[in-house]
């Protein structure tokens, strides 16, 4: 599509593979260079100088550090920034401002620079220089974490960022929330672009298995990724697209000429969680006989219970009835392991430069037959095609095949919440009246509970995923300020998957047209998208002072998906396992097309004056398939409406101006930005008009799926952001903060129509939201000695989000059990809900409050002793709807990280906390399992449980079918779910070695999720069950993150 | 340096694991002690119940009050338990019975019983419990809650009762009128009980082992009420042998049949229907005069005669000196509905068949009549059975009202004894036309005696080929 001629430019081969945004050297202005600086350049920890440091002033001027330090430099103007590198060495940047003598301070590689580098959508740049609120993540400990996938790796790595992991299934990754919640019903998860393109990172099509997430985020090897810049306030050049923000994914590339192979192995077991304290059979079965009888079963029905019959001799269901099993141990893998090989060969010529990685990686699952194995690959080029024209490639494929099971609000067939729900006294398989047990497993027990075995050994779940990601970028000097530029990337992504869940030993499901016994599923969802993204870019330095760059280019986007799935029931025999099985009858086939595209016209300019102040103003015009032929908002081409953001931001280098010389402040940097972006995650179809087939009596025929809007438009989010950074000390202490409010105009909700529309609601741009908070990031060096160094540090972001216009009242919504209200003035998400206040001690205090219930009938049912005390909020005698209240909400009031990080000559241990604080949770397992409401077994805290007239307990009374709605959704089940985590501690070791064959070897232990505190009563508190912010905080029993210990190691040829 | 930061920090580590198990802990832990404890850790510890829990041990019980069950235990006290009989506390399994009868599955707490409810022990008996008794023992420290269960105090005991068929079995010597009741004794066969030994090919139904699955049962609980039930309670009235021979004599002539070892059977049955009643009546004072039995007869109890009132487990004995129930009360009226019959002459005239449903207009109800006109055959009845009708004079009523035709007609009302094949007699019944006074009220058609005890027909029979329309019959005996 786009072919140009070749020129080779000599100053790209070091900086091919993004241009850079500065303009290159400019020989004539060499000669002007009349202000001399001098100075030496020491090490931090030694204090001794350093020789070979090379400083360099733009394209202007240069210098290299002789064996004493020492240095001296002509500079063509009085104020510059400088930059200093050099091997071993961490670079930096450096105001000058005076003739010095400088003495500059440098750390060693891999130090938390604040002058780090950054990915900007425009250049790449540096902190010290981009008047936006960015966080760079050099991601030199992936070699260590590398069975995290790139979104859960960036947990606690950027104040602002919270990392929610979904659930501890391996690649499921984690829901990410950049700077709190920007919309309800579109994404809230940043865009996210990966070598210049942006990558589509939904979950085409969901799971058949419940509650699983085909995360395409583990499609990259953490290991494959050099830098991770997270974009907070910046990406208005995102337009639509960039309302979340962006996380911008920069993968490995040459960096030397020489070839380089670093290979690891790693192996690694992970641990079991600790079990829910459910119940033993003893107490399980004196529930039982109780809750039975206020089942209705007489004293003669729940005695011929084969579980109540003592006697072996007469009861020929003895041995199947009298066991103790731990179920929660059984549907484990006994051991789990994890192995992982990983090699990157990166290096070439001055003509082509190349990264080659190729990875493999197996772990086991937490339930039992479920694992996952990856196979990725990748090839990254750098090449010059002539003196003008450089290209980059990046392809990669990855391949991965996990076996699941069902998780979440799968009551008949989650492993996981039937092995706590199961009887104990059952057995796993099938035994004889004698007590001789048969190979086969036990079926469905008496109490309609599915055997948790059935499930994890003759179920199947299996997810089959390739991911295609390539992008080839041009890059074309027309003269020396004026580049043309140009990306293509294509993504072809396919997840395939199947299930079967048996006949024997599971409850079986109703259909609408009949039972299903057992039940098989295929579905293969697929993505094509096509990217392209051209500009030009006009950059030039006037007067030695002014640097300007200027972009102006176009992007394009097409996303094709596709979901074929096919459901089947009822099986002859549970040997047979695919879906062409099922009954004729009750087969259900179904799927779904999306296609969308987006345009986008963007231009930007960056003006920097004698690098001191900073000044960045874009503009994006974007027009998509999704919006609406006549929005308010923006402009009208043609017959389509584009959406116009503008931005700008600026900072002042405090720490460059004359009157900070010789302060101990190294950097001291103002921004401040506003810009506009959207989010265009409004649905494909939503504004058009559309139809659905309908089957009515067995007529086949077309109806209305919605009513159009062709107002609908992109969610406008309005962002101002107001940030500084100091490092002091020599840059031992940096410290970041970021003060920022966000705010969402046009957003997507469903406004209620009139009746006689024919639709319950319409989906129009008229809700408002507002998010404001602060983002704190602080790195310290704390010692730093000769062998010594102890590094540590902390990310917090904190903010809140409140709803500023509704269409309505409120809205009201149900997940797991769970009822979120979304009202003005207050969170998006709360919690909405009964208060409990314990339980009433006697029917005669119980009679004095005077609280009922008001039945389907219209009749009252009063409190009595046993049940639950709760909230009469409007007084009028009678516990219903009216009396909820806002019990909490799942969104955190503080979250991040600290880290601690210790080097000790060849040794190195560090570890790194995440937090959660102030978020609740909706315990939804507890409530399953203390809601003493049926069969289901309990937590020994039911062994509490009210009996009779004058017992104080928390626990109300066993009551078959809860009557009284004392397990119904209340602050019973709402819990604190602050948590510490370890998340990580690692160990690594570089082993000295004296042959040339090897460069290095390090060897490495990382332990993850080791401690964990939280007050929270489930496996674990951190997860996501949906990708809704109306789902986040409820515990519908997923698999917990385990702790896991991986040793390995790594060596270079 | 950095070894003693290491140091601190893994001891704070470890510190803050230990607190944090304790989430669990402090959730789950069993606040009250006694709920760790089960039945019979809480009976041994308390002193009260030394002697019950003794008895306990001795009877082998220990794992039913350890049982992970629910249990309800009504432990008698160590002063109560006093008065136990020692022949009891010698045979293992009287003791055994006596223990269980304070024992039942399920919890009882008095917050549940608001008047009384009787619960089924382990001993298979039932006991009453209310809010101040336990069967007849005053209630102590009530209401404590184990982890299997619940403990009551109960000053005094609940000795396992005989039930009241027990009772009769026991004295058949003593009582002519028990011995009688004995003697309907008879085997039946019970499908369920028995052995199926093969299924057979030619009728597809099971065959039996020989032998199995015979049941002994009795005609009188079959009829009457079932004396062996024990959820439910009776009462049963028992009279002198003199008494008992008096009152089935006074029936002979009503149940004249063809030989006297029947009359005398019946005679006894028809006393003996009479004296079991569905209810529990614990005091002389708290039945209903006249009780009236499950056939409608009218008994009236002289509670002067009342010798001695036995407690049962499931009801109350009366020993009576005398009781008379007058011959008259033993004898019902039957109405016969015009429009239910038995059956017909003969079957195929059944479009001529009409049951209709009228309207009374004197007294603005409605009622239902038989109407069969045009059927062609000579003496076509419709005929209406009894059984088991003594031999007795009836006084016949008869109602039907011409409300079809303004010619006045005739119909005869037959009474066919089956039993001897000999008709015992004939009435005519002038239907009167609907326009005439009083056409809505019943007539008076004469009597009819029933010569033998046994079943008898009566047929409404057409004059020739005439119409036939009755809307009932009524037979009030005449004694």
């Amino acid at each position: 599509m786009y072919i140009f001629k070749k020129v080779i430019t000599l100053l790209l081969i070091t900086t091919p593979c993004i241009f850079a945004s500065v303009p290159r050297a400019n020989a004539q202005t060499i000669a002007a260079n009349k202000y001399k600086v001098q100075g030496t350049v020491i090490n931090s920890a030694t204090g001794k100088a350093i020789r070979g440091i090379r400083l360099t002033y733009k394209e202007f001027a240069a210098a290299i550090s002789d064996s004493t330090g020492h240095f001296a430099i002509n500079l063509p103007v009085k104020n510059a920034l400088l930059l200093l590198e050099g091997d071993g060495y961490q670079s930096k940047e450096v105001s000058v401002t005076n003739e010095g003598p400088l003495k500059i301070v440098m750390h060693e590689d891999g130090f938390v620079s604040a002058t780090d580098e950054v990915y900007l959508p425009q250049a790449k740049t540096t902190r010290t220089v981009a008047p936006f609120a960015v966080s760079g993540v050099q991601v030199s400990d992936g070699w260590n974490r590398y069975s995290e996938t790139p979104d859960a790796y960036l947990q606690g790595k950027v104040a602002g960022l919270n990392v929610i992991r979904r659930s501890g299934t391996q690649n499921v990754g984690a829901a990410l929330f950049l700077r709190g919640i920007n919309s309800l019903y579109a994404t809230n998860q940043p865009l996210i672009i990966v070598d210049g393109v942006i990558f589509n990172n939904t979950n085409v099509g969901g799971s058949i298995i419940s509650n699983n997430y085909s995360n395409p985020l583990s499609s990259i090897d953490v290991r494959d990724i050099d830098n991770i810049t997270i974009l907070k306030d910046a990406s208005s050049l995102y337009g639509t697209k960039g309302g979340n923000g962006a996380i911008i994914v920069t993968t490995i590339r040459a960096k030397e000429l020489g070839t380089k192979i670093d290979f690891a192995a790693y192996g690694g077991y992970n641990a079991v969680p600790q079990n829910l304290p459910v119940m033993n059979t003893a107490n399980y079965r004196t529930y039982l006989s109780e809750i039975l009888k206020t089942k209705g079963m007489s004293d003669v029905d729940i005695q011929n219970q084969p579980y109540m019959k003592d006697d072996p001799a007469t009861n020929p269901l003895y041995y199947a009835y009298h066991n103790q099993t731990n179920w929660q141990d059984l549907v484990r893998n006994k051991k789990t392991y994890s192995k992982n090989v990983y090699l990157k060969v990166t290096g070439g010529d001055n003509i082509a430069k190349y990264a080659i990685a190729l990875g493999f990686l197996n772990n086991d699952g937490l339930t039992k037959n479920t694992d996952v194995s990856k196979y990725n690959m990748r090839f990254n080029g750098d090449l010059n095609l002539s003196r003008r024209m450089t290209a980059t490639t990046n392809l990669s494929f990855t391949f991965s095949e996990q076996n699941l099971r069902d998780q979440g609000n799968a009551s008949k067939t989650n492993p996981l919440f039937l092995a706590l729900v199961k009887a104990p006294f059952l057995r796993t398989n099938d035994v004889s009246s004698g007590g001789i047990e048969s190979p086969i497993l036990a079926d469905r027990d008496t109490l309609n509970i599915s055997n948790p075995l059935a499930i994890t050994d003759l179920a199947l779940g299996l997810n089959k995923a390739y991911r295609f990601f390539g992008s080839i970028g041009f890059n074309y000097d027309i003269t020396r300020q004026v580049r043309f530029s140009t990306t293509i990337g294509i993504v072809y992504n396919k997840t395939r998957e199947n299930f079967f869940i048996p006949r024997k030993g599971v409850v079986p499901d109703t259909l609408a047209g009949g039972v299903a016994f057992s039940r098989l599923g295929t579905q293969v969802a697929s993505l094509f998208s096509l990217y392209n993204d051209s500009r030009l870019t006009y950059a030039a330095v006037f007067n030695k002072r002014h640097s300007f760059a200027a972009r102006a280019g176009v992007r394009y986007l097409k996303d094709k998906t596709e979901q074929d799935y096919g459901l089947g029931y009822n099986s002859a025999i549970d040997e047979l396992v695919s879906v062409g099985n099922g009954v004729n009858a009750l087969r259900k086939i179904g799927g779904e097309i999306g296609e969308s595209k987006w345009f986008s016209t963007y231009a930007n300019v960056d003006y920097t004056y004698s690098d001191k102040y900073f000044l960045s103003a874009s503009v994006t015009a974007d027009a998509s398939s999704r919006f609406g032929k006549k929005t308010v908002d923006g402009i009208t081409v043609g017959d389509a409406s584009a959406a116009v953001l503008p931005s700008v931001a600026a900072a002042w280098l405090i720490s460059g101006e004359k009157f900070m010389e010789g302060s101990k402040i190294d950097l001291f940097k103002l921004r401040a930005s506003y810009g506009l972006s959207g989010n265009d995650d409004i649905g494909n179809y939503t504004a058009q008009q559309t139809y659905v087939s309908q089957n009515l009596l067995g007529m086949q025929g077309l109806v209305r799926a919605g009513l159009a809007n062709n107002q609908l438009q992109w969610e406008a989010v309005k962002k101002i952001n107001v940030g500084l950074d100091l490092a002091v000390l020599n840059e031992r202490l940096q410290i970041s903060l970021d003060v920022y409010r966000n705010k969402t105009d046009k957003l997507i909700t469903y406004e209620p129509t009139p009746t006689a529309s024919g639709f319950d609601y319409v989906v129009t741009n008229s809700g408002g939201l507002k998010t404001n908070g602060y983002d704190l990031s602080v790195n310290a060096r704390i010692i730093d000695a000769k062998h010594f160094n102890w590094d540590a540090g902390f990310n917090l972001g904190k903010y809140k989000t409140s709803v500023t216009q509704l269409p309505t009242n409120r809205i009201l919504t149900s997940f797991g059990g769970a009822t979120y209200i979304t009202q003005v003035g207050s969170g998006p998400n709360e919690f909405y809900g009964h208060q409990a206040n314990g339980v009433y001690v006697s029917d005669a205090v119980a009679a004095a409050e005077g609280l009922s219930i008001r039945k389907a009938d219209g009749t009252l049912l009063a409190f009595k002793g046993g049940d639950i005390r709760f909230s009469d909020l409007n007084g009028d005698k009678v516990i219903d709807d009216n009396d909820r209240k806002i019990l909490g909400n799942p969104n955190p009031d503080l979250y991040g990280s600290f880290y601690n990080k210790f080097s000790y000559k060849r040794f190195s241990l560090n570890t790194f906390f995440t937090f959660s604080s102030g978020n609740e949770i909706y315990n939804y397992t507890r409530a399953q399992l203390e809601g003493m409401s049926n069969a289901y077994n309990q937590t020994d805290a039911v062994l509490n449980r009210w009996r009779t007239n004058g017992q104080v307990t928390a626990v109300p009374k066993a009551t078959w079918g809860d009557p009284m709605g004392n397990s119904r959704f209340s602050s019973r089940w709402i819990e604190d779910g602050s948590y510490l985590r370890l998340r990580a501690v690692t160990f690594s070791y570089d082993i000295p070695l004296k042959s040339n064959f090897f460069k290095y070897a390090t060897a490495y232990a990382t332990g993850n999720n080791l401690v964990t505190l939280t007050k929270y009563k489930g496996y674990d508190p951190e997860f996501s069950a949906t990708e809704s912010i109306f789902g986040q905080g409820v515990d519908n029993t997923l698999e917990p993150q385990v702790r896991s210990v991986q040793v390995g190691f790594r060596f270079g040829l | 340096m950095e070894h003693k930061k290491k140091i601190a920090c893994i001891a704070l580590l470890c510190t803050l694991l230990i607190t944090s198990c304790n989430k669990w802990k402090d959730h789950t832990e069993v606040v009250q002690q006694d709920l760790t404890q089960n039945l019979l850790q809480v009976i041994s510890s308390n002193p009260e119940l030394s002697k019950f829990r003794e008895y306990v041990g001795t009877a082998g019980l220990d794992s039913v009050l350890q049982a992970s069950k629910t249990l309800t235990v009504w432990a008698p006290t160590n002063t109560a338990i006093q008065a136990i009989d020692p022949a009891t506390v010698a045979d293992k399994a009287k003791l055994r019975a006596f223990i269980l009868n304070h024992i039942s599955n399920q919890l009882y707490f008095i917050r549940d019983v608001s008047t009384s409810v009787r619960i089924l022990m382990l001993s298979g008996k039932y006991n009453n419990f209310s809010t101040i008794k336990f069967d007849e023992a005053s209630l102590g420290a009530t209401d404590r809650y184990v982890s299997n269960g619940v403990l009551h105090t109960i000053n005094g005991m609940a000795a396992p009762l005989q039930n009241i068929w027990e009772f009769i079995n026991a004295t058949t010597a003593q009582y002519a009128q028990n011995a009688y009741v004995k003697s309907l004794d008879f085997n039946a066969f019970d499908p369920a009980l028995a052995i199926i030994d093969s299924i057979s090919v030619i009728t597809g139904l099971p065959v039996y082992r020989p032998g199995t699955g015979i049941v002994q049962r009795n005609r009188f609980n079959d009829r009457v009420y079932d004396l062996k039930n024990e959820e439910k309670q009776y009462t049963y009235f028992v009279m002198p042998d003199a008494n008992f021979v008096v009152e089935a004599d006074s029936l002979k002539n009503y149940f004249s049949a063809t030989t006297t070892t029947i009359t005398d059977s019946l005679t006894r049955w028809n006393v003996v229907k009479d004296l079991a009643y569905e209810t529990a009546y614990p005091t002389a004072f708290s039945f209903p005069q006249p009780l009236i039995s499950k056939f409608g007869v009218s008994v009236p109890v002289n509670i002067a005669f009342v010798v001695d009132i036995k407690r049962m487990s499931n009801g109350f004995v009366y020993i009576m000196s005398k009781l008379d129930v007058p011959t008259g009360n033993k004898f019902l009226p039957i109405t016969l509905e015009g429009e239910t019959p038995t059956g017909y002459l003969q079957n195929d005239k059944t479009s001529f068949i009409h049951k209709r449903l009228r309207l009374n207009p004197v007294t603005g109800l409605n009622f239902n009549d038989i109407y069969i006109v045009g059927h062609g055959v000579t003496t076509f009845y419709s005929y209406y059975r009894t059984t088991e009708l003594p031999s007795i004079k009836y006084q016949v009523y008869a109602k039907a009202t011409n409300d079809f035709q303004t010619a006045a007609f005739t119909e005869n009302l037959n009474a066919w004894n089956t039993s001897i094949g000999a008709l015992q007699g004939t009435l005519p019944f002038v239907v009167p036309l609907f326009t005439v006074a009083g056409a809505y009220n019943e007539v008076n058609l004469g009597t009819i005696t029933n010569t033998k005890y046994g079943t008898v027909e009566w047929r409404m029979t057409s004059v020739t080929t005439g119409p036939i329309l009755l809307d009932y019959v009524r037979l009030v005996p005449v004694p």
